[in-house]
């Protein structure tokens, strides 16, 4: 199988902003202190590989590095150092509003989401995504802040794997979908993957990345700790990274 | 990325979709939905020609059709160039959580108010046919100037907006200077009723120029070689920090 991703040695350092770093006043006469803002290094030398067809699993703490890996795929934030190679189209549902205007109705929404993933919204594409979430077909034309958080993370869910996109980057969205939708919804992103695509899924949640993906790649300050994949139908520890690189 | 005319185009075909939507969403409610805003220049226009007018001791026939054809560019200036102090800060969660690319957002700010200027410039030309200013030979040798004052304003604006998005003090410097460069520019005023000569300095202002590159034109039916010729050089000098600024916008995800 082809990558569809490459990473190799990636480092970010992603800038702390803090008040005084935001002043044009202080960077034009401040002086010494304007200059050299303080940074985090949010991912080093992180190697990786995502192949087509695959569904891949970032695993770790809070701060651990997972949404900033997911941002650098979905080119994002540039990495500082390393190389990144993506082939294909990305969608990307990473914070938990993902660009969502909660003054516009469902329906616009639906159709600004679809033109951001280079997808005509059509009456009928529309409707198909509509009728996968099983909502009420009242709120369709309702402003989207009248629904719940699991309602618009069903329509944000069903939109992003209607997007014909070859890379699917998605962050912790599942927490707030009931239990029965769940299962819809992975099959909906197993049909996607299926289609010759590749997922990566970031979750706080062993259990839900070991039901959902073939590689789970754990994550620790920043650093791969340890990647585990599927091989006949179950879970194993990969050789230590660096003995891969 | 490397920059290719699919990817462009596309970007552009969101841009003007959000904007569309932006404006659709903005006036769905009101009865005359976009045209409110014409209405509201028309008041303003005919409010502040009659007012300035008598003021200044100029016949209506004139100023009016003067400060129309003025203020409706200006506007679609200030509204621009103010509107992209927030634009990427506007699509924050479009570019952190989608991956939108941030440009899209600033070209949305610069359409959304060409929409409007659609909407304003009807009332600039019922000035000029009301008070039989202007010709047909006027208004075709203003479209040079008129195109340089378009770019200009979205070249501004691709400056300002990632700028503002990583200084954050210089979206408060930006709103206030815009008010002085009205006061120091002909908008509601023009050179030629200056009485003293102390007033040339006024020239030093690149703005009069862009002004004048196609309202002396459209209003005296011959052009105006200086203003047009500082325009260009304006206009050249904005797209050159415009490219450099574009470049700067693959870090605007890390302030916004």
């Amino acid at each position: 199988m082809p990558n569809v991703i490459e990473l190799k040695a990636v480092e970010l350092d992603y800038p702390l902003l803090d008040a005084e770093d935001r002043s044009f006043r202080k960077a034009l006469f401040g002086g010494a202190s304007a200059r050299g803002y303080k940074a985090i290094r949010a991912l080093s030398g992180v190697t990786l590989q995502v192949e087509s067809g695959e569904r891949l699993g970032l695993y770790g703490p809070n701060g651990s590095g997972k949404s900033s890996l997911l941002r650098v795929m979905a080119g994002i934030y540039p990495p500082s150092h390393g190389h990144i190679e993506v082939r294909g189209r990305t969608a990307a549902l990473l914070g938990a509003s993902a660009g969502a205007n909660m003054e516009a109705s469902a329906y616009e929404n639906i159709c600004t989401l679809l033109r951001i993933g280079a997808v005509e919204p059509t009456v009928d594409r529309v409707r198909e995504i509509w009728a996968w979430t099983e909502l009420n077909e009242a709120y369709l034309g309702l402003p989207l802040r009248m629904m719940s958080s699991g309602m618009m993370m069903k329509v944000l869910v069903a939109v992003v794997t209607a997007l014909d996109a070859e890379i699917l980057l998605m962050d912790e969205w599942l927490g707030v979908i009931d239990v029965n939708f769940m299962a819809k919804a992975q099959a909906r992103m197993d049909a996607f993957v299926g289609r010759a695509g590749a997922l990566v899924l970031a979750s706080h949640s062993y259990a839900l990345l070991e039901r959902t993906c073939d590689r789970i790649v754990h994550l620790e300050n920043g650093r791969i700790e340890s990647i585990v994949s599927r091989s006949a139908g179950t879970l194993s520890e990969e050789p230590r990274i660096a003995a891969i690189a | 990325m490397t920059f290719t005319w699919a990817e462009q185009s596309r970007r552009m075909a969101l841009a003007s979709h959000l904007s569309w939507s932006d404006i659709r969403l903005r006036y769905t409610r009101a009865v005359l939905g976009p045209w409110w805003i014409t209405l509201n220049v028309l008041l303003m226009v005919g409010g502040i020609g009659f007012v300035y007018s008598r003021l200044f001791g100029v016949p209506i026939t004139q100023f009016l059709p003067f400060f129309a054809v003025g203020i409706v560019m200006w506007t679609f200036f200030v509204s621009t160039v103010s509107e992209a102090a927030y634009a990427l800060i506007g699509g924050a969660s479009y570019v952190k959580d989608r991956g939108v690319p941030p440009e899209v957002f600033i070209w949305q700010t610069v359409i959304r108010n060409l929409m409007i200027l659609g909407h304003t410039v009807p009332v600039a030309i019922v000035a000029l046919l009301v008070f039989r200013q202007g010709s047909v030979a006027g208004a075709a040798m203003a479209i040079p100037g008129l195109i340089l004052f378009v770019l200009s304003t979205a070249f501004l604006a691709m400056i300002v907006a990632p700028a503002c998005a990583r200084w954050r003090d210089l979206i408060r410097i930006i709103e206030s200077s815009m008010f002085l460069l009205f006061v120091i520019s002909p908008v509601l005023w023009d050179l030629s009723i200056a009485k003293s000569d102390n007033a040339q300095f006024l020239r030093l202002n690149p703005m009069l120029h862009l002004l004048e590159a196609w309202r002396h034109p459209l209003m005296k039916g011959e052009m105006d070689w200086t203003a047009l010729g500082v325009s260009a050089a304006v206009t050249a000098l904005l797209g050159l920090g415009a490219l450099y600024s574009r470049s700067r916008l693959k870090y605007a995800a890390f302030w916004i």
